[in-house]
């Protein structure tokens, strides 16, 4: 089960992301600045902290400001872990 | 045992990865990486979280990683060191170290190479500075708190520091009489560097072997004051040039440029060109 969680801000370097529960595989959003050049980069990194989480059915809402790697994961598994029930 | 070489320690939030990922590159010796009172208290778990991430990202380079984590009567303690004792970093900095907090986390520490850094901000902190130090051999040195310890004290802070003249000095004695490395209070008007150089010179010359900064305009203020001069280098360069000739010539005790030099004099400035090999400005 999950819950609505939120982590990181948006701040310059760093994203804010949203997670809710879904129930029809994973429905991600991603809002960036870099998106056209890092979409599927910024997606990889998300998956794979799903797939590390055994998460398939969520939905999570990226509000990136420029933030690498790192960051990407970190504030998804903090938000993961606020919302996981 | 040889101390590490740390002149700057500049803090930074460790729940900014702007920060986080650029700290490095600021010219201070070490980072503090601060999850205690730059992080408010519903973000400590995503401070802890970006470290970790941040830590196994970036390659650790030459620069010192200190994580200052929350104190024991908090209720963070033990999640910081659950988390942070697996960190790629030199020291954890407790903050308001106590015997027992001191002794708490080494225990905890004991299967990693982490070792650790007091910081002294009460009067019982001051007061009993020489048994925290000694809890364990893992505490390599201590940074004085200041502001925490006026508060304690209630007592005013100023510019001039007066009123931590006698903590300053007695915490400078016990450092030096125990071997750890001690760091002073940071200065904490970040546009004001007249009185900073004067506040980093006074630590200085009370013993400290370095200082805390809480803002990168600092740092190169106090790595200069801490980085031995031209004068004092080419006076060490002396000394241990006229000690090696004196020891050819059997004497214990000799004589330069009209001064008296003993073996303190000479351990001194083995120290001197020590650290300008360590600061950079001179080579092997």
């Amino acid at each position: 089960m999950i819950k609505n969680s939120v982590a990181g801000t948006l701040e310059s370097n760093d994203v804010m992301i949203e997670i809710m529960a879904h129930d029809q595989g994973r429905l991600i959003e991603l809002d960036s600045p870099v998106k056209d050049m890092f979409e599927n980069d910024i997606l990889k990194v998300i998956n794979d902290v799903l797939d590390e989480f055994k998460i398939d059915d969520i939905r999570v809402v990226i509000k990136d400001q420029g933030a690498l790697d790192y960051a990407l994961a970190a504030r998804l598994r903090t938000a993961l872990k606020r919302g996981m029930l | 045992m040889a101390l590490p070489f740390i002149r700057s320690a500049l803090f930074i939030p460790a729940n900014n990865p702007g920060m986080v990922q650029t700290a490095h590159l600021l010219g201070s010796d070490a980072i503090i990486f601060d999850l205690e009172d730059a992080i408010s208290l519903n973000q400590k778990d995503s401070a802890r979280e970006l470290l970790k991430a941040g830590f196994e990202f970036f390659q650790k380079d030459e620069v010192i990683r200190i994580v200052r984590i929350n104190p024991m009567d908090s209720p963070y303690f033990n999640d910081d060191i659950a988390m942070v004792k697996s960190f790629n970093i030199d020291y954890i900095m407790l903050a308001k170290a106590s015997i027992s907090s001191v002794k708490a986390l080494a225990e905890a520490l004991s299967d990693t190479n982490i070792k650790i850094i007091a910081l002294i901000e009460s009067a019982n902190g001051v007061l009993n500075l020489k048994d925290i130090l000694s809890a364990s051999p893992l505490v390599e040195g201590m940074l004085f708190g200041a502001e925490d310890f006026a508060l304690d004290m209630q007592i005013e802070r100023t510019k001039q520091s007066d009123e931590i003249l006698m903590a300053r000095q007695q915490i400078a004695l016990t450092c030096k009489a125990l071997n750890k490395f001690c760091f002073d209070t940071p200065f904490t008007d970040t546009e004001d560097f007249e009185m900073l150089n004067v506040d980093i010179k006074k630590a200085k010359a009370f013993g400290f072997t370095g200082k805390a900064c809480i803002n990168p305009r600092q740092v190169k203020y106090v790595n200069a004051v801490f980085t031995p001069t031209i004068k004092e280098i080419e006076y060490a360069q002396e000394v241990i040039f006229a000690a090696k000739k004196a020891q050819e010539e059997g004497l214990g005790v000799f004589s330069l440029n009209g001064k008296m030099v003993d073996a303190p004099i000479i351990n001194r400035s083995q120290l001197v060109l020590e650290n300008a090999l360590k600061a950079g400005v001179i080579n092997e």
